[in-house]
């Protein structure tokens, strides 16, 4: 009964014109960058993340939400149509939706993955509903070492799943995590590393490095060998999938939906790790796996159905504990401490408009997508063909005027500048940017539970490993660092 | 020796000795009550060692292999392009004011990255700085910097 009170507050919200019309502004931006290659869902919530400083919290998230989902969405248009996914969280709908697509069946593989996501972002919704607050009072019990621990695991589990060198990857998190010490220090009040500039006593901002990294990084990347893409000429006849198809692809997108849930909980880049994981099984379960790649309708429903349902998993650990546990959410973070309101485990009890009012906005949101989506997919398409020379100059201006936006600070357009010039270097020499990133936000957290911890115990490093749920978490960090070091092969992912 | 690794290793290096070194100007207090400079010097040793465990692996375990930092030629020349248009942008961003700069901006990008027609280039410019600045100073109120263009504004 509480639960449906609830739901019925957040429908209040979201109902209202303003939050309806923001829900759909992000989804169409979230479509929208989906669909266009060299700007992803990161990089647009960065360029937007200072819109929302003039709306009420409830609504900026809404809208950064809808852009969240929305990209997943969108990417796959590409997938299917281009062979390009929008998003990495697409990747694997390029083996059989591209096909499906050369085989004159785009409408089928098009429609079977916005009605598989829409399920799943369902289904997602409601376990949300159900996990998040259950999550957030056993978190109540949690200490200091115990959020260090935990926070210590999510980067390590990042650093796991990306690509290329763990190595590298732990590199890019303790520089995530000097960068975060920049400023003013959190405890003591003093300056770190800043040189007298007042920009810098702040510390560095997440949008201007988001943007710059992930922004501006991508077009250098991109103009130095210039983007061509050819749009598979066919035409789109009959979204709607057959009913054969349909039969094909409903345990699919069931199993699809459960797995993106649950691997969207974990840290990292969990929608592209549950697409692969969905894909997988998929090819496990089938009577006829060696056919996968060839345009298998159920090698698109359960890769799309997973990828939505991980973006409601991936909202578990930060609504509920306070700790994003991938780039997106940690941009949301950034969005509601402008607001001055403290993600954890109180959040839900102490802010239940926004909980309720952000998780009912994606269900509404999951149905504008469908109709946004299906009947408009010949417009997507014409707008991926909007020429590179066109668009790069749009992304960079856009980039440069939301970062100067966010605090009327030019200083602050320099530092995205540094930043994306240092992208582009980093993916030459082969780095990730998401473990930098994730380190950068966690880092004050980090810091101020490390230093907490050791407040408590007088000096004493055995509160980490004397109390049980620390000890097991830095056990399993230990763990995957340890396995990380000693594997031949590992899971190549990549970062955005 | 996989020259990428060596390089980046050597700069990882540099800053932890960097971290340590401005670090020690901080004060670093005691497990017991850790001061302001106590992580980052935690965090420079952390980054030594894997810099150096990079630098070693880079050198004794790595395979061969063709590095070149940039594409050369053209591909550079667009590089180095964007880059200077985005600095200048913001060296000129406060003095001149949003609109003429983001003009500048785009039409150097349009005209120069992927060469298109001049005439082409200018309208395409100014339809989209006007847009910008129309989205983002008119409907959004963000205060776009005016610049000389102060008296020109709506």
């Amino acid at each position: 009964m509480e639960t449906l009170n609830n739901v019925l507050l957040g429908f209040s919200i979201v109902l209202q014109p303003n939050n309806l019309f923001f829900c759909f502004i992000g989804c169409v931006l979230g479509t929208l960058v989906g669909v266009l290659p060299g700007i992803g869902p990161i990089a647009a919530i960065s360029l937007l993340l200072s819109t929302t400083f003039t709306m009420p919290p409830v609504t900026g998230l809404v809208m950064l939400a809808g852009i969240f989902y929305g990209a997943m969405y969108g990417g796959s248009t590409t997938s299917i149509l281009v062979n390009i996914p929008g998003e990495s969280a697409s990747v694997v709908t390029t083996l059989d939706g591209y096909q499906m697509a050369r085989q004159g069946r785009a409408g089928p593989a098009l429609g079977i993955s916005a009605i598989g996501s829409f399920i799943a972002g369902t289904f997602s919704v409601i376990m949300l509903m159900f996990c998040a607050p259950l999550l957030g009072k056993a978190a109540l019990g949690m200490g200091p070492p115990e959020y260090f621990a935990l926070m210590v695991l999510g980067l390590t589990t990042l650093t796991y799943f990306s690509k290329g060198s763990t190595l590298k990857a732990l590199i890019m998190g303790i520089a995530g995590l000097f960068v975060a010490c920049i400023g003013m220090d959190q405890i003591s009040g003093d300056q770190r590393f800043t040189y007298g500039s007042t920009t810098l006593m702040d510390g560095i901002g997440l949008v201007p490095v988001s943007v710059g990294m992930f922004g501006i990084a991508e077009v250098l990347t991109n103009v130095e060998v210039i983007l061509k893409q050819n749009v598979f000429e066919t035409k789109i006849r009959n979204i709607w999938p057959s009913w054969k198809d349909w039969t094909k692809s409903r345990w699919a997108i069931l199993r699809g939906s459960v797995i993106g849930f649950f691997i969207g909980i974990l840290p990292g880049p969990s929608a592209t790790l549950a697409t692969f994981a969905s894909y997988a099984l998929e090819k496990r379960v089938s009577k006829y796996p060696e056919k996968f790649g060839t345009g298998i309708i159920e090698g698109i429903a359960g890769p799309e159905s997973a990828n939505n349902s991980a973006v409601g998993g991936a909202f578990i650990p930060f609504l509920s504990l306070g700790i994003p546990a991938n780039i997106t959410m940690a941009l949301f973070f950034g969005a509601l401490m402008i607001h001055g309101i403290q993600p954890g485990p109180l959040f839900i009890s102490e802010n239940p408009t926004i909980f309720w009012g952000l998780i009912t906005s994606m269900y509404v949101g999951n149905l504008m997508l469908v109709i946004l989506n299906l009947p408009l997919v010949g417009l997507w398409v014409k707008i991926l063909k909007v020429p590179y020379h066109l668009l790069f100059p749009l992304i960079l201006l856009f980039s440069v005027i939301g970062v100067y936006s966010l605090n009327n600070n030019s200083t602050e357009v320099l530092i995205a500048l540094i930043f994306g010039f240092v992208g582009y270097l980093m993916r030459k020499f082969e780095y990730e940017a998401a473990p930098f990133l994730l380190a950068m936000v966690l880092g004050p957290m980090m810091e101020n539970k490390f230093r907490q911890s050791l407040l408590i115990s007088k000096g004493s490093f055995s509160i980490f490993y004397l109390r049980p749920i620390s000890a097991i978490l830095l056990i399993a960090a230990l763990v995957i660092l340890t396995t990380s070091f000693f594997r031949r092969a590992k899971p190549q992912i990549a970062d955005n | 020796v996989r020259k990428k690794d060596s390089i980046s290793a050597l700069f990882w290096l540099f800053l932890s000795v960097l971290i340590l070194e401005e670090g020690r100007k901080l004060p670093f207090g005691t497990p017991s009550h850790p001061m302001p400079g106590f992580v980052p010097f935690i965090l420079g040793i952390i980054l030594g060692i894997l810099s150096l465990l990079l630098l070693g692996k880079s050198l004794f375990r790595g395979e061969k292999e063709e590095f070149r930092l940039l594409s050369g030629g053209k591909g550079l020349g667009r590089v180095g392009l964007t880059l200077g248009a985005l600095l200048v942008y913001y060296l000129l961003l406060e003095p001149v004011g949003f609109l003429l700069v983001a003009f500048l901006l785009v039409f150097v990008l349009i005209k120069f990255i992927e060469p298109q027609r001049w005439i082409y280039s200018i309208w395409v410019s100014a339809l989209v700085s006007l847009c910008a600045y129309f989205l983002f100073q008119v409907i959004l109120k963000a205060n776009l910097p005016q610049g000389i263009m102060k008296e020109l504004s709506f």
